[in-house]
């Protein structure tokens, strides 16, 4: 690898970690602030409550430790013991949180971190092992299994015939928006949601289209981050499906997006490369 | 070729079939969301005695999904299914109660609730009609 290809890899690692950081440490912080019982522990909450970490100054210890993680995490200070003491916390915010019975579906951001300390670790158990690609590409696996096995479900929960919802998937519709209008008292939202269910009911081969190329883009995503030029173009499939779930469906953007738009598109890098070109050409027509 | 292929995305099937294997445990899981779509939908809303719809989030800092969420887990640790827990009024009321307190516990100190009722709200969508069922679930006093 050549020197300049080295800096740039180490440009796009640098604007996917503080990408990353800045998708994952507020919503990481809001669980932790969250948490503070645990009525129905899952995850390693089973075998311990963590309760004194989820006290009022608990709480906020964690959150501190966790972004002063985050700081070396983007500093590349210590990642071996970084990135597993991040994957460690991470783990014990979100399994106490999703032991109150509340999911934010957030799964994957404790296996990007996971999987980016196996890639430092292989890194110092195997001498030629290539870090400057993996500790990437393992989150790239990371994100694509979580939406393989989302695929997965659906087909095993419902066949293919997942596709064919009729006017089931209306029936969605409404309750989401009806999640809006019981949030806020605003029964225009309500009116909305009978009026995209009805139109949908009345459509149903838009549905099913819709549905079909969002099993296809989530069962084969394991096989996009194989090469770098697919991943970017299933990225952005994958983001157009969940700004058309959020536009369809009254729901926000779910938390998997964030961090699949960093790893897959790396919006970050892009834009600072394009600031690069813009300001080379900028000097040679001065020049 | 394919070799490669699965040996360059060998973490990332482990952990595949790990969730598969282990289920909802964090850091693994299914991902069983919208896995199926059922003919109805469910959703819970309080009400004041007027039977007029307290928006959750002028009184509590809980969203109504949250509420579902809540529900789920409580019905998951009873380890019953929706049906047979709506033939069992006893524990559909326990349901309520816990709903109830659930949303008490996060309500705003400078807005605290009055008496409210939990509803169950069913919706399907047939023809040209959305059909909505409320079911009462529990008449909570803010002197819990």
């Amino acid at each position: 690898m050549s020197p300049a290809q080295k800096s740039n890899n180490s440009l796009e690692w640098i604007s996917i970690k503080l990408s990353f950081v800045l998708v994952a440490a507020p919503i990481t912080c809001i669980m932790a602030l969250n948490a503070q019982g645990c009525p129905f522990p899952t995850g390693i909450c089973r075998v311990y409550d963590f309760a004194p970490f989820f006290s009022v100054p608990g709480s906020y210890i964690v959150i501190s430790l966790f972004l002063m993680l985050c700081a070396l995490y983007i500093a590349e200070r210590g990642m071996l013991v970084t990135t597993f003491l991040l994957a460690a916390m991470s783990c014990i915010i979100i399994s106490r949180h999703e032991s109150n019975g509340i999911f934010y579906r957030a799964t994957v951001l404790s296996v990007i971190w996971i999987f980016q300390f196996l890639a430092y670790l292989f890194y110092r158990l195997r001498p030629g092992f290539r870090i400057e690609l993996y500790r990437i590409q393992y989150g790239m696996q990371a994100i694509a299994a979580v939406y393989t096995l989302a695929g997965v479900a659906k087909i095993a929960a419902s066949g293919l015939g997942w596709i064919d919802a009729g006017a089931n998937f209306p029936a969605q519709i409404v309750k989401n928006y009806s999640y809006l209008y019981f949030d806020s008292g605003d029964i225009a939202q309500l009116h909305l949601g009978y009026t995209l269910a009805l139109f949908l009911a009345h459509h149903q081969g838009v549905v099913q289209c819709f549905l079909a190329v969002s099993l296809f883009l989530e069962i084969f995503c394991m096989a996009a981050v194989l090469n770098k030029r697919v991943a970017f173009i299933w990225g952005l499939g994958l983001l157009m499906m969940h700004i058309g779930i959020a536009a369809i469906m009254g729901i926000g953007i779910s938390v998997i997006a964030k961090p699949m738009v960093v790893f897959f598109v790396n919006p970050l890098y892009l834009l600072i490369r394009v600031v690069k070109y813009l300001w080379r050409r900028r000097i040679s027509a001065l020049q | 070729m394919l070799g490669r292929a699965v040996q360059s995305l060998t973490l990332g099937i482990c952990y595949i079939i790990l969730s598969l294997c282990i289920g909802e445990c964090h850091p693994f899981s299914r991902e069983p969301m919208y896995d199926r779509f059922p003919a109805q939908a469910y959703t819970f809303y309080i009400s004041d005695s007027q039977n007029a719809v307290l928006p959750l989030a002028r009184y509590t800092y809980m969203t109504t999904d949250a509420v579902t969420h809540f529900f789920n887990a409580w019905r998951d640790s009873k380890d019953v299914g929706n049906d047979s827990l709506m033939k069992n009024e006893r524990l559909y009321h326990e349901a309520g109660i816990a709903i109830a307190a659930e949303i008490r516990k996060h309500q705003y100190p400078e807005s605290p609730l009055g008496d409210f009722t939990v509803h169950e709200v069913f919706y399907s969508v047939q023809g040209d009609t959305v059909i909505r069922i409320d079911k009462s679930m529990y008449e909570s006093s803010a002197k819990e």
